[in-house]
């Protein structure tokens, strides 16, 4: 996808998935130290998460013109956060 | 010099500085590590140090390089205590991440910056303004708390939380790249008009927390205006601002009534005030790229031409509302435009015109729109309608000088 090429060329891309869609998942919760395990998605909301890029870029402003530049930004919504430094 | 010259010497000091260079000094800190609050924080303890150290050892040549290099440390003292998330690897690079200072240097001008983080739509409308006040000018949340007529828990919280997200999000302290500094600077503009008005709605200046707000929106759109010479908005927002302050005084009648616009008496404007606005706008307008502000603007020129006419430029002020239409199709454009319509065209194409703006069911509870409606059609003789129309308007009105304005207006109908 050139999207994804493209990021590579930036030197930007750590990492990315698709994910399949809401109907092959699969929810685990430990309650009271049993383990539950449930059929279906953890929320049963129209809007799923169908995959993530994983950026590293200088800031936010840089990370948004990312974001609005993925395909999934015209027909879906993109959400854009840090991740924890480890 | 007596120990009380040197502490009287080392106090001015300090407080010329904070005036002067307080934002400047936290965009500067805080330029690299988006920290704004750590920044503030580094900032105070810095002047108190100052406050300590001045009197005994003399104001240095460099006060705001001396408060930086002070600054600089506390901040570094604070992380390496409190940041359990940072670990020795980028302690390193945020000892760099701000710069130190020579005794020599002048501190770059990052307000802008600043301004630019303040303002990102990745924050909250609402705080952006009071976010602003805060970080650029010093204003304590107490004060913005009472500006905005929010509780200053409340106030406190929000603007904590704003820069916790600057911070956490990686909100750039710095002005947006060309493609997109129209648009951001949008944002600024709207948060600066938006401190304007929460001091003109105090228009008595009773309260001085308010007033100040109007000045210090003006400082910062100057600011703005100076930084970036070539934007016409900000030159517009800035002239907007100038014409209405420049009839302040005239606001208001030596009872503390209010006084409508076109039964103010031109010879309490300030003229020179006047006379920055309409050369702002000149030069906004040079520059060929028409905008919200530049509308307004020139809208209230047309206004101040009754100074040297006795009348204002109605015809001008419709064709002014019918642009600022197109742009931003507010039902308030439309009210006034409404009422320009009264002047120049009469009552009854006037009363049209607001029955086509009352398709928008915001107008329902907008004071100035029955206020309007109560006027025109008072001149019509539709004295029954009127006098409902000034009823509701009186009851939308929070202003107690304005409601007994309107009320007056209610009692000369028959």
């Amino acid at each position: 996808m050139a999207y994804t090429e493209a990021l590579k060329q930036a030197g930007a891309l750590k990492g990315s998935n698709r994910l399949q869609p809401t109907a092959t998942a699969t929810t685990v919760r430990t309650v009271d130290g049993k383990q539950q395990v449930l059929d279906g998605p953890y929320a049963d909301t129209k809007e799923q998460l169908g995959g993530y890029y994983l950026i590293e870029v200088a800031d936010l402003d840089a990370a948004l013109s990312w974001a609005a530049r993925c395909p999934g930004s015209q027909h879906g919504t993109v959400e854009v956060r840090p991740i924890w430094a480890m | 010099m007596t120990k009380q010259e040197g502490d009287w010497l080392a106090h001015s000091t300090a407080d010329a500085v904070a005036r002067r260079s307080y934002g400047k000094l936290v965009a500067f800190v805080a330029a690299r590590t988006r920290d704004v609050a750590a920044a503030e924080d580094a900032l105070s303890e810095a002047f108190a140090a100052a406050l300590d150290d001045w009197p005994r050892n003399g104001c240095p040549k460099n006060p705001e390089a001396w408060l930086v290099t002070v600054a600089r440390r506390k901040f570094l003292d604070t992380v390496r205590a409190n940041r359990r998330e940072i670990t020795t690897d980028n302690l390193e690079d945020t000892a760099d991440a701000i710069e130190s200072i020579s005794e020599s240097e002048e501190i770059p001008d990052r307000r802008l910056g600043l301004m630019f983080a303040c303002a990102h739509p990745a924050i909250e409308s609402g705080i952006r303004a009071p976010l602003m006040l805060q970080a650029v000018l010093d204003f304590d949340a107490a004060t913005i708390a009472s500006a905005f007529l929010i509780s200053p828990a409340t106030m406190g919280q929000r603007l904590v939380r704003a820069k916790t997200k600057i911070r956490q999000a990686g909100i750039p302290l710095r002005i947006p790249d060309r493609t997109e500094l129209r648009g951001r600077l949008d944002t600024v503009l709207d948060a600066i008009y938006a401190a304007f008005a929460e001091g003109w709605s105090d228009a008595v200046g009773s309260d001085l927390a308010r007033r100040d707000l109007a000045e210090e929106a003006i400082y910062l759109c100057r600011l703005v205006a100076q930084l970036l010479p070539n934007e016409p908005e900000g030159l517009g927002l800035l002239s907007l601002m100038l014409h209405a302050e420049a009839r302040r005084s005239a606001r208001r009648n030596a009872q503390g009534k209010y006084v409508p616009l076109a039964e103010q008496d031109p010879a309490l404007w300030n003229t020179q005030m006047i006379a920055e606005a309409e050369s702002l706008l000149y030069r906004a307008s040079a520059i060929g790229s028409v905008g919200r502000f530049q509308l307004e603007a020139a809208i209230q020129s047309a206004h101040v031409a009754r100074r040297r006419t006795g009348q204002a430029n109605w015809t001008a002020i419709v064709a002014l509302y019918d642009a600022l239409l197109l742009l931003s199709g507010s039902p308030v454009a439309e009210v006034n435009r409404a009422l320009a319509i009264a002047e120049s065209q009469g009552a009854r194409a006037a009363i049209t015109a607001l029955d086509a703006a009352a398709a928008d069911a915001r107008l329902a509870e907008y004071q100035p729109y029955w206020a309007a409606r109560a006027d025109v059609l008072a001149r019509l003789g539709a004295h029954d309608e009127a006098r409902h129309a000034y009823d509701i308007a009186i009851g939308l009105e929070k202003d107690v000088s304005v409601r007994s304005f309107l009320d007056q207006r209610r009692g000369l109908l028959t």
